[in-house]
């Protein structure tokens, strides 16, 4: 049963024109950070969203939360249409939805004490009948995610990125949500650290029953926590699939160039490894290219590719692939129609 | 733990270690004297004062001497006693002045800066508007409609003040917005107001703390203009600026220190809140302190 679904989801960021430019009627750009995408995640499943910077992961999971609105299509949570929801039942739906920010410094409030940050949701959410038994709740997380329980009075400043990070995932998790997204939540820790924090995410999904949408760019995290991981360029999906698809075969020129830059920690492999670094930069979101958005920087790019954009299909080994060299058929079907 | 045992003197040591230890910050220690000094004399004007300010104790425009430390007036008053009485109103309807300013203008940005769209255009052009005018005419008209008293020329003040509170709000609420911590706010479900008090409103009060030091020096000043042009307040209350305006018409008879005692009040008061708030804005604002 599927606990989040999105359907045909676009959100489209207007750029800002300088005042000659609308006075001149220059027409209305925009930077199309997700550009029609849909998927769903299972309860229970962690969903990999993998991808360079500006494909649109942190837009799409700002959506799927509805802290960003998007602007078309459908967002569904637990068997519900909330993308017209009013603010008030959006906020009553925000217990079961958390999110996990990616800069541990800056998403703590400067001047609120650690305990005060974690009990606001409490606060909001109405759990806990007392002032006491909350802060009793409060104390038992901050020792869940390793923490000790006299952190309570102290302020953000005073601790270090990864004790701040797990005060962040404690503030998230104390509400019990079904469903977290984990925006890069690892990305600004430093090894020793992001090792830890990757341990207690995978303890807590297990203990609390979690459904993580789980962004990142760093695919070797992927390996351990996500059942199923879509791989996004330029506000699209491009591969959709498995670990073992992403990862032992991974069919998209795009994909095979993302493994193929995974660090290997034995040299020998490494250096007999062949790298397929795309040429040339990520293209501007606000004109992307035509037909397949990689087709700029793809080794295989044939003529098709430069007209028609592959849909996303199921492949025979059921994984989702937009891709010309795995779906000629169809796209020359669709040419001729 | 050990470090959560300081005793509270001892903070207050380190405070004021920041606040006076540097260069700059024992100016800013001179400054608070100065505005302790001219409190307690607003304060415990009646103990200090050797007459009362407004009963003729002397004969007209005497010079000072060992009885009267400042001279007299034409009316024969004390002078020393007027200025210590003036600072009364001279501090009341600064603070006064600059705390309506404050209470109006602080919400009025938050909620500007926060929501947005046209609310927050219709606003900023009001405020603009308000803005251009030179401070002292835009008082001098509110104060004209108004009439005299304590109160009203506090709100002509006010209303000089308010856009200034505004802007710095508005300003630092537009980039303080946009902060993961707001965005978390959100994400746990808080409401409007919550995030405008407890998330975004600490976090643009310290800048509102120095304008509204400095504001003080500007606010006195503007009282004092007020009533040196006779729009403040109803005689035969001490008041410094109306003080200043019936000594300047003795000073061909040489009568020198009808003006002149009046006139050293307000600028060693408008010095000392200048200063105090220059330390002030030093203390809290971490890029001027690191470039001395």
């Amino acid at each position: 049963m599927s606990l989040v679904r999105l359907q045909d989801i676009r959100k489209y960021f207007p750029v800002k024109r300088s005042i000659g430019e609308v006075l001149l009627r220059t027409s209305q750009s925009f930077v199309k950070a997700v550009d029609g995408i849909s998927f769903e995640i299972k309860a229970g499943e962690t969903f990999g969203l993998v991808g360079e910077s500006g494909s649109g992961k942190t837009t799409t999971g700002r959506i799927v939360l509805r802290l960003i609105e998007p602007t078309e299509g459908t967002i569904e949570f637990d068997g519900k249409d909330i993308t017209k929801l009013g603010s008030d039942e959006m906020r009553k739906l925000r217990k079961d939805m958390q999110i996990i920010f990616q800069d541990p410094m800056a998403a703590l409030n400067p001047y609120m004490k650690i305990g005060d940050a974690i009990k606001h949701g409490l606060d909001i959410h109405n759990i806990g009948n007392t002032q006491s038994e909350r802060k009793k709740l409060i104390c038992e997380m901050l020792e869940r995610v390793n923490l000790q329980a006299d952190l309570y009075d102290r302020y953000p400043h005073e601790l270090s990125g990864g004790q701040r990070q797990r005060i962040v995932i404690a503030r998230a998790l104390i509400l019990r949500p079904k469903f977290v997204v984990a925006d890069e939540a690892l990305a600004m820790l430093d090894v020793s650290v992001r090792s830890q924090l990757l341990q207690l995410l995978i303890e807590l999904k297990k203990e609390m029953n979690l459904t993580f949408l789980f962004i990142t760019h760093d695919l070797a995290t992927t390996k351990y926590m996500c059942n199923r991981i879509g791989v996004m360029y330029l506000g699209k999906f491009v591969e959709i699939g498995t670990y073992q698809h992403i990862y032992e075969s991974p069919m998209h020129p795009y994909t095979k160039a993302l493994i193929s830059a995974i660090p290997e920690p034995d040299p020998k492999i490494m250096e007999s490894k062949k790298r397929l670094i795309p040429e040339g930069e990520v293209p501007n979101p606000i004109n992307p290219p035509s037909g397949c958005r990689f087709h700029p920087r793809c080794p295989y790019v044939m003529d098709v590719c430069k007209n028609v954009e592959p849909p996303l299909v199921k492949s025979p080994d059921d994984r989702l692939i937009a891709c010309h060299l795995y779906t000629e058929k169809s796209a020359v079907q669709q040419q001729d129609s | 733990m050990a470090r959560d045992k300081k005793f509270v003197s001892e903070r207050i040591g380190d405070f004021a270690r920041d606040l006076f230890g540097s260069g700059t910050g024992r100016l800013t220690l001179i400054g608070s004297f100065i505005l302790i000094f001219y409190v307690i004399l607003a304060v415990f004007a009646p103990y200090i004062a050797p007459y009362d300010p407004i009963e003729r104790v002397g004969l007209s425009l005497e010079p000072p001497s060992k009885d009267f430390w400042f001279g007299t007036d034409n009316l024969g008053r004390d002078i020393l006693s007027r200025v210590i009485y003036g600072s009364r109103i001279a501090l009341s309807i600064s603070f006064l002045g600059v705390a309506v300013a404050f209470i109006i203008g602080v919400p009025l940005g938050l909620i500007s800066g926060y929501v947005g769209g046209w609310l927050d255009r219709v606003l900023t052009l009001i405020m603009d508007a308000m803005y251009v005018f030179p401070g002292l005419i835009l008082a001098i008209a509110v104060a004209a409609v108004l009439g005299p008293g304590i109160v009203n020329i506090s709100i002509s003040i006010a209303v000089v003040y308010t856009p200034t509170y505004f802007r710095v709000i508005r300003n630092q609420v537009a980039a303080v917005k946009d902060e993961m911590y707001v965005e978390a706010a959100r994400a746990l479900g808080a409401k409007r107001w919550e995030i405008i008090l407890k998330y975004i409103f600490p976090n643009v009060l310290p800048s509102v703390v120095v304008v509204l030091s400095m504001n003080l020096a500007d606010a006195l000043m503007t009282e004092a203009g007020l009533s040196f042009l006779g729009l403040g307040i109803a005689p035969p209350t001490p008041d410094w600026g109306f003080d200043l305006n019936s000594g300047q018409r003795f000073v061909l008879s040489r009568a020198w220190w009808g003006i002149v005692f009046p006139g050293l009040a307000i600028v060693f008061a408008a010095l000392g809140f200048s200063i105090f708030s220059e330390g002030i804005n030093e203390l809290l604002n971490p890029t001027i302190r690191e470039r001395r």
